[in-house]
């Protein structure tokens, strides 16, 4: 009997664990900063990014608005950098060189991560493809995008613009 | 023995906890062999042609692809 509580136990906890992971990063909540890899597999440094306005972008070499998102996405870097503006785009592909190939077709100027197993979707719930989340110099997450169209791109400026002049003072 | 049972159908109805596809392991799923429909375009020609030939059309397939978009 004992052994059946315990198994039932273990069940239940199981289901919150699963119920927990399935929780979605929302507008006002801390960004995670889960595991995620640089070209070399070496770890991504997010510390390196503090203090700066961060737009993480999830996107797969077989997402077609991935496609028309980052030559949007690399403009608004170009343009914002010297505020201290950064774009990181964290591919999802299952095969390394499926994201490689993306990339010389899409070339961009932004920093490439890669998310390992699904760690990194996993850790922000990303519920489309592309999501972006735009995180603000404090860390905290101050928009999310699901999809991209091109007509996002004046609204998600605009957020830069606002989110950039937040922690200038 | 009955507790043996019972654990192991406990054990089992993870089984049945099948989560849905997120939206970031549709990688293989995206692929052109694994779509359903390879040439919409050339289905939708010949479906015109069968329902004028038929005088009617409607009630082909059923909506959505199951992407989760509409």
């Amino acid at each position: 009997m004992r052994g059946v509580l315990a198994l039932l136990r273990g069940l239940i906890t199981t289901l919150v664990l699963h119920v927990g992971a399935a929780h979605a990063v929302a507008v006002g909540d801390a960004a995670p900063t889960p595991r995620i890899e640089r070209e070399d597999a070496t770890a991504f440094d997010w510390t390196a990014l503090s203090g700066k306005v961060v737009l993480v972008d999830f996107w797969a070499s077989w997402c077609g608005p991935c496609r028309h998102s980052f030559p949007a996405l690399d403009a608004l870097q170009k343009q914002h950098a010297a505020a201290g503006f950064v774009v990181l785009g964290v591919n999802v592909d299952e095969q390394r060189p499926d994201a490689a190939r993306f990339l010389r077709e899409v070339p961009v100027g932004f920093s490439i991560a890669y998310d390992v197993g699904g760690i990194a979707p996993g850790a922000f719930g990303v519920k489309a493809m592309p999501s972006s989340y735009l995180v603000g110099r404090d860390g905290r997450v101050r928009a999310v995008h699901l999809g991209f169209k091109n007509s996002d791109v004046g609204r998600l400026e605009a957020e830069i613009r606002e989110a950039l002049a937040e922690g200038a003072e | 023995m009955k507790f043996a049972g019972i654990a192991i159908a406990l054990v089992m109805l993870a089984g049945c906890a099948t989560e849905p596809v997120k939206a970031w392991q549709r990688g293989s799923l995206a692929r052109r062999d694994m779509a359903l429909d390879r040439d919409p375009l050339g289905r939708k020609y010949f479906q015109h042609l069968h329902d004028s030939k038929e005088a009617a059309n409607g009630g082909e397939g059923a909506g959505g692809g199951g992407c989760g978009c509409n």
